[in-house]
C-alpha cells in the first residue's frame, strides 16, 4: 500500500505518553476507504456501548483519504469522529483549510488519540516524529492565540494547527476542534472530548510526497474536474458568495430560520445578507488547499461598534445564526457573534439554538430575565448575543445552564421548555426551516450523528424536474421541495453520496452540491490514485456499508425509529402567511420515514437495519452484537 | 414622459447578478401589455452579454410588489405571463446545498 494512502496510523497513548505507529490494514481500507469510513470503523471497534463522551476511556480518531494533499479539488479536509459528549450517540465532524493536507504530508492516513494527559499537552508531529509539548502556557488562550504561540515556539509557520479554545476546556459540550484559526471541526463536540484529554492542539508539519499509481490518467482526470467546475452553473456564485448566498436564496423560499423558526421569510434579510458583505466589507476571496472554488472570504470591518474586526468567512450557518434566527438586523454585529465563537471554540449551528431558544422562552413567559443574569432577552438584543456566547463558553452564571446544549438545557429548565429545545437526538438544527425542503427535513431525522444538514444534502428536491424524480426516485414528487413523496430514497441516495464525500475527505461543494465528482468518477480517481480496481457501484455500495455501521453503533447506543423524529413546531406548525412560497407547509414526517426505511433495507417499525441488509454489506460482526443485545431476531 | 399605457416593473437582483451588475434593481418601463419574456428582452438590451447569460442561471420570483414575498416562475415556462405595472421580478440565487 505504497499509493495514494501514507499505510500508516499513529496511535497516541496520552496517559502513558507512549506513541506507537501502525500498518493501516489493507482490508479496512479497501472496504471504509478513509476519512469518516476509517473513523467509523475504529469508532465502533474501539468504543464500547453506552461510554459517556465525557469519560477519558473514550478516544478521538482524525483521517484524511488517498485523495488528500493531492490536487483533486477540495481534497485536503479532515475527519474527526468520537463518542459525542453533546449527544451520546457517534460524534464525527471534518473541516476544510491545510490541516489535512498537512498530515498527509508528514506520512500518516490516522491519528488514534486515547487516554487522558496528567497536564495540558500540545501534539507536535513532524514527519515520523510525535511529541507530547507542554501546554500550561497555552492553556486558557483561545483559538487564534493558541495558533500564534504554538507557530512562533516552533519557529515554522508552515506548521499547521488544530486547536480547542476555551470553551472546550470548560467542558462545553459543543466544543469543537479549529484548524486554521476558522475552519471548524465544530459539531457533535469534538473539541470538548479533546478537551477532556487535556490536549490544546495539534500542530503538524509534513514533507513527505503523496504518491499517485497512474500520474497520467489522475491528472486528465484532474483536468476533467476543473473544467466541470468552471463551467458549471454555480461556480461564478460559490467564488463570490460561498455558502452566504443562502440568506437571500433561503429568504426567498419562505424557509430561512427567523426569529427561532416562528417564521420563514426575516423582513431584514438584505442587510445581513451575503450580497451586502460581499459589497461592504469583503476584501477578497478564498479557497482551502488545492481548491479551485475561493468560497471563503476574508472581511474587514472599518466603521462602527466593531470598526477594527477582521476575519474570514463567515459561512451561511453562522451569518444566519446570529442574524435571522436571532432577530439581530446589522451585519457588523452577526460578524462579531461568528468571531466571539471561533474564537472560544463553539460552533455557531448549536451557539445560536442556544441564544434563540432562550429569547423564545423570555418571549413565552417561561423564563425571565432575573433568571438570565438580569439579561434583557428580547429578540435583536446583540449585547445580550455576545454575552450569552460569552457566559456559555466560560461556563458562567445562566450560561453554565446552557452549556450542555439545548436538549439539557430544556431538561434543567423544565417548565415546558422541551418544546422550544429545536434538536434531533441532541444535536441542533442549522438555519434552513424544514417546513419549506421536505428532503432536509427528512434527512434531520435520520442523520446519523444527530439533526443535520451535512449528513445527507439532498439538494435534487430544488431541481423541479418532474421527469427526473419519477426515473431517479421512483415519485416526480421527489423533485420538489415542498411535498414529500420520493423523499426517502432521494435521501437514501444523498445520504450516500455525502459519505463518499467525507472518506474522501473532498468538499461537498465538488462532490454534492454541485454534482461534479460521482460515483463513478471517484471510481477513476481511487483506481489512479491508488493503483487498485474501483467500480462505481463498488465505491456506492461501500458508502451504504457506513451508513449501515454508523447506524449499527446508534443502535448499539439505544436508538431506533422513534428517535427518528423532529421538533413539534415542524410537524405540526405550518409554517405561517408570511413566509411566501412555503406559507402553510409542515413536514409529513411518517411517511417520509417509512420510504426511507424500505429503500434502506431497515425494519419499517423499529428503524434497525435486518440481517439480510446487513449481511448484503459484509457486517457480519456487527449483526451478531446487535443479535447478542436482541436488537435483530436470532 | 411615461405614457398612460406603459407599464413599469421593477428588476431586483440579487445573488451573482447583484454583485456583477452593482446594481441592487432596475425599474423598465414598458409599453402595455408586458410579459415575461418582454422584460427578457429588455434586459437582454441593457446587460453585458456574460451578465444575461448568467440570468438564465439564476432563480426566477414574482411578487405583486417590491419585497413583497413572490412565486417561483420561469423564463421560459412563463414567457407569456402577464405582468401588472408594480409587479416585482427578483432574480436570485437558486436554493442548493451549502
Amino acid at each position: 500500500m505504497n499509493c495514494g494512502y501514507c499505510g500508516k496510523i499513529a496511535r497516541i497513548n496520552l496517559t502513558t505518553g507512549k506513541v506507537t505507529v501502525e500498518a493501516l490494514e489493507l482490508d479496512v481500507a479497501r472496504n471504509y476507504i478513509g476519512g469518516r469510513g476509517l473513523n467509523m470503523r475504529r469508532l465502533y471497534d474501539e468504543i464500547p456501548a453506552k461510554l459517556p463522551g465525557m469519560h477519558p476511556d473514550n478516544k478521538l480518531f482524525f483521517a484524511v483519504s488517498p485523495l488528500v494533499a493531492t490536487l483533486v479539488p477540495g481534497a485536503g479536509r479532515f475527519n474527526v469522529s468520537a463518542k459525542s459528549p453533546q449527544t451520546g450517540i457517534l460524534g464525527d465532524s471534518n473541516a476544510g483549510g491545510f490541516f489535512g493536507a498537512e498530515l498527509k504530508f508528514a506520512g500518516f492516513d490516522q491519528l488514534i488519540i486515547e487516554g487522558q494527559s496528567a497536564k495540558p499537552v500540545y501534539i507536535y508531529i513532524h514527519n515520523d516524529q510525535i511529541e507530547l509539548r507542554d501546554a500550561r502556557h497555552i492553556w486558557g488562550q483561545d483559538i487564534w492565540e493558541t495558533q500564534r504561540i504554538i507557530l512562533q515556539e516552533l519557529r515554522d509557520a508552515r506548521v499547521q494547527v488544530a486547536a480547542i479554545g476555551l470553551a472546550a476546556e470548560n467542558g462545553v459540550k459543543f466544543a469543537g476542534i479549529f484548524a486554521n484559526l476558522v475552519r471548524a471541526a465544530a459539531r457533535t463536540g469534538m473539541g470538548a472530548v479533546m478537551g477532556v484529554k487535556n490536549v490544546k492542539a495539534i500542530a503538524v508539519r509534513g514533507t513527505k510526497p503523496v504518491r499517485i499509481a497512474h500520474p497520467q490518467e489522475f491528472a486528465a482526470l484532474l483536468q476533467q474536474i476543473d473544467k466541470a467546475i468552471y463551467a458549471h452553473n454555480e461556480f461564478p456564485t460559490r467564488a463570490l458568495m460561498g455558502t452566504t448566498k443562502l440568506v437571500h436564496a433561503l429568504n426567498e423560499a419562505g424557509c430561512l430560520a427567523t426569529r427561532h423558526f416562528q417564521t420563514g421569510r426575516f423582513a431584514e434579510a438584505e442587510a445581513v445578507s451575503g450580497e451586502a458583505l460581499a459589497e461592504t466589507v469583503k476584501i477578497k476571496s478564498k479557497a482551502c488547499f488545492s481548491c479551485t472554488i475561493p468560497c471563503s472570504r476574508f472581511f474587514h470591518i472599518t466603521q462602527g461598534r466593531f470598526a477594527g474586526l477582521q476575519s474570514e468567512g463567515p459561512e451561511f450557518e453562522g451569518l444566519a445564526g446570529f442574524s435571522s434566527r436571532v432577530g439581530v438586523t446589522d451585519l457588523a454585529s452577526s460578524l462579531k457573534a461568528v468571531d466571539l465563537c471561533n474564537r472560544y471554540g463553539i460552533d455557531v449551528i448549536s451557539t445560536s439554538e442556544m441564544v434563540s431558544f432562550v429569547m423564545e422562552l423570555y418571549e413565552q413567559g417561561i423564563i425571565s430575565s432575573k433568571e438570565a443574569d438580569g439579561l434583557d432577552l428580547a429578540w435583536g438584543n446583540v449585547d445580550t448575543v455576545l454575552t450569552l456566547i460569552e457566559k456559555m463558553a466560560k461556563r458562567e452564571g445562566f450560561g453554565d445552564i446552557l452549556a450542555d446544549g439545548v436538549k439539557e438545557a430544556a431538561s434543567k429548565i423544565g417548565r415546558g421548555s422541551e418544546k422550544y429545545a429545536f434538536h434531533v437526538k441532541g444535536l441542533e438544527l442549522f438555519q434552513a426551516d424544514p417546513r419549506g425542503l421536505k428532503a432536509y427535513a427528512l434527512g434531520y431525522a435520520v442523520a446519523s450523528r444527530g439533526g443535520d444538514h451535512l449528513r445527507s444534502e439532498p439538494s435534487f428536491e430544488f431541481s423541479n424536474d418532474a421527469a427526473a424524480g419519477e426515473a431517479l426516485y421512483g415519485h416526480a414528487d421527489a423533485a420538489f421541495r415542498l411535498k414529500y413523496k420520493g423523499k426517502g430514497r432521494v435521501v437514501k441516495h444523498y445520504e450516500e453520496w455525502c459519505v463518499l464525500s467525507d472518506c474522501l475527505e473532498i468538499c461537498k461543494n465538488t462532490v454534492v452540491n454541485m454534482e461534479i465528482i460521482n460515483f463513478d468518477l471517484a471510481a477513476q480517481l481511487m483506481a489512479a490514485a491508488t493503483g487498485q480496481d474501483f467500480s462505481g457501484a463498488g465505491m456506492q455500495q461501500i458508502c451504504e456499508r457506513v451508513v449501515n455501521l454508523e447506524r449499527a453503533f446508534n443502535v448499539r447506543e439505544g436508538i431506533t425509529r422513534k428517535d427518528d423524529t423532529l421538533p413539534n413546531r415542524f410537524t405540526h406548525e405550518p409554517l405561517p402567511a408570511d413566509s411566501g412560497p412555503s406559507s402553510g407547509s409542515v413536514v409529513e414526517l411518517e411517511p417520509m420515514l417509512d420510504e426511507y426505511y424500505q429503500a434502506r433495507g431497515w425494519d419499517v417499525t423499529t428503524g434497525i437495519p435486518t440481517a439480510q441488509t446487513l449481511e448484503r454489506l459484509g457486517l457480519d460482526r456487527e449483526l451478531a452484537d446487535l443479535k447478542k443485545l436482541g436488537f435483530v431476531d436470532e | 414622459m411615461n405614457s398612460p399605457a406603459d407599464i413599469e416593473i421593477m428588476v431586483r437582483y440579487l445573488g451573482i447578478i447583484r454583485l456583477l451588475t452593482g446594481r441592487q434593481t432596475d425599474l423598465l418601463t414598458l409599453p402595455a401589455p408586458v410579459s415575461v419574456k418582454d422584460v427578457a428582452a429588455a434586459l437582454k438590451q441593457q446587460l453585458p452579454p456574460a451578465v444575461y447569460t448568467e440570468i438564465g442561471r439564476q432563480a426566477l420570483l414574482l411578487s405583486a410588489a417590491l419585497h413583497q414575498p413572490g412565486i417561483v416562475i420561469s423564463w421560459t415556462a412563463d414567457a407569456d405571463r402577464a405582468l401588472q405595472s408594480g409587479n416585482c421580478l427578483t432574480i436570485v440565487t437558486p436554493v442548493t446545498g451549502g
